[in-house]
């Protein structure tokens, strides 16, 4: 082998001079050393015709299978996980045998993390009275008929699902489900009562079933729609995140969530 | 020649396109099927053991793509894996042979060396340059003179010093060049080097 055959083959490769231990080629090469670059073409060019040839063998349809049903896998896995429904519209899971399409309620970001930004850690709150002016509007659970509808709709609805009592008085739809850092299930929800509504959060215990630990009246306009698909918003999640330091959920751990009766949801967060 | 299989730093990565994603993921994975069975084919020197080996680095990798960096190249990260599995499995095949074999004790096999006499030349059928070389040098000039990776990615890709690619590459080409000028002196190279 040529004592410059680095030298030569780092040139022919288009190498930085630093690749070869040889001093850089500051002058014009020599002839001996050009027909030598040559033959390093050559044979770049017969293995190079060699390996495209490899190219042209067909693939394997194992191959492409392997791909595509890993892809068909994690299709169903989502679809299974996250039900398809129409934004603006949800059916109310309490009209059984006649399912009733009622108007989702708008969506304010800012009252989401107004409520969750004020924190899950603080002493658990069984009824409802929160920072609000004197005049605003309470959220009222004193009726038995209207305490059960909340338990159900938060114990069994996935996020983005509206259950409606039966005088049409009280509509309640879980937003996200989240763990906190104390392993606790929670679910932020929308709440609608007469005409007014409201933002709040709910943990829930194995003893107390779902206990509400915040609320705030809704008020505003009708903008930012922001439907729901299954475990809430990004808006709220980051808040959940960053503010409560509590896991938003995903669609199929809160899936496992409501089939295990918020005894679990599959991740460690909830062991 | 390389250069494919890298996606935009921009893509989005929330949960409700990560559907989007595993399938952009998966096109990229497909279209460069035909690339990672020349690179195994180059490792094993068996066609079959070749593609055994892409379906393996397939499953791991469409397991593994979180840890794919949306930006970097699909085709290098691929590489790494489908090398880092061909060391396992010579591994494996090395550990199991020591079991058979107690007195059997020695350096990782070389998937072009008669260690194996089962191995059907399939490669020497389409490829005499490539079959004469020993793995370790074909791979390099595949990944150098073919797709034309610097010296220093191949050097990653592979995990060796770029000196070590530097060598084994200048080994390569020294024996295409003889095999060119000379089939047989060629040969008689190979196996004084194999």
């Amino acid at each position: 082998m040529r004592d410059d055959f680095e030298k030569l083959m780092s040139i022919h490769d288009g190498e930085p001079p630093e690749m070869s231990d040889e001093a850089p080629a500051d002058s014009p090469l020599d002839a001996e050393s050009l027909e030598f670059l040559e033959r390093l073409k050559a044979a770049d060019q017969a293995f190079a015709a060699e390996a495209d040839k490899l190219l042209d063998m067909p693939v394997p349809d194992n191959l492409v299978a392997t791909i595509r049903d890993h892809d068909r896998r994690a299709a169903d896995t989502a679809r299974e996980a996250a039900p398809q429904k129409t934004p603006e519209q949800v059916v109310s899971a309490s009209a059984a045998g006649s399912a009733k399409i009622v108007p989702f309620p708008p969506r304010r970001r800012t009252v989401a993390q107004l409520a969750l930004a004020a924190g899950l850690a603080a002493v658990v709150v069984t009824n409802l009275e929160w920072l609000q002016a004197p005049d605003a509007p309470t959220f009222n659970l004193q009726a038995a008929t209207d305490r059960e509808l909340f338990q159900q709709s938060m114990h069994r609805l996935v996020s983005g699902e509206l259950e409606q009592s039966a005088d049409g008085g009280l509509s309640v739809m879980p937003v996200a489900s989240f763990v906190t850092q104390d392993k606790v299930l929670c679910r932020e929800f929308l709440a609608l009562q007469g005409e007014s509504e409201f933002a709040g959060v709910a943990c829930y215990s194995a003893s107390s079933g779902w206990v509400i630990e915040r609320t705030q009246a809704v008020e505003g306009s009708q903008e930012a729609r922001a439907y729901q698909m299954a475990s809430g918003d990004e808006a709220a999640a980051t808040s959940l995140a960053t503010d409560i330091k509590a896991a938003e959920l995903s669609a199929a751990e809160e899936q496992q969530a409501i089939a295990s009766g918020w005894q679990s949801c599959g991740t460690p967060a909830c062991k | 020649m390389h250069g494919c299989c890298t996606m935009a730093e921009d893509s989005p990565h929330p949960s409700t396109t990560e559907r989007s994603m595993t399938t952009d993921f998966s096109d990229q994975l497909v279209a460069l099927l035909p690339r990672l069975r020349r690179f195994a084919l180059t490792l094993t020197g068996d066609l079959d053991r070749a593609d055994d080996l892409v379906q393996q680095g397939c499953e791991k990798a469409l397991l593994k793509q979180e840890q794919w960096q949306v930006g970097t190249r699909l085709d290098s990260w691929m590489y790494r894996i489908l090398q880092n599995l061909h060391i396992d499995n010579l591994r494996v095949q090395q550990r199991r042979s020591a079991h058979l074999h107690e007195d059997v004790v020695g350096e990782l096999v070389d998937s072009n060396s008669d260690a194996l006499p089962e191995r059907e030349n399939l490669l020497g059928a389409v490829a005499k340059y490539i079959d004469q070389l020993p793995e370790e040098q074909r791979t390099i000039m595949l990944l150098v003179a073919v797709e034309e990776y610097s010296y220093r990615e191949v050097s990653e890709i592979l995990e060796i010093p770029v000196g070590t690619v530097m060598s084994r590459l200048a080994r390569a080409r020294t024996k295409i060049m003889a095999m060119l000028e000379s089939p047989a002196a060629g040969a008689q190279g190979v196996m004084s080097n194999a």
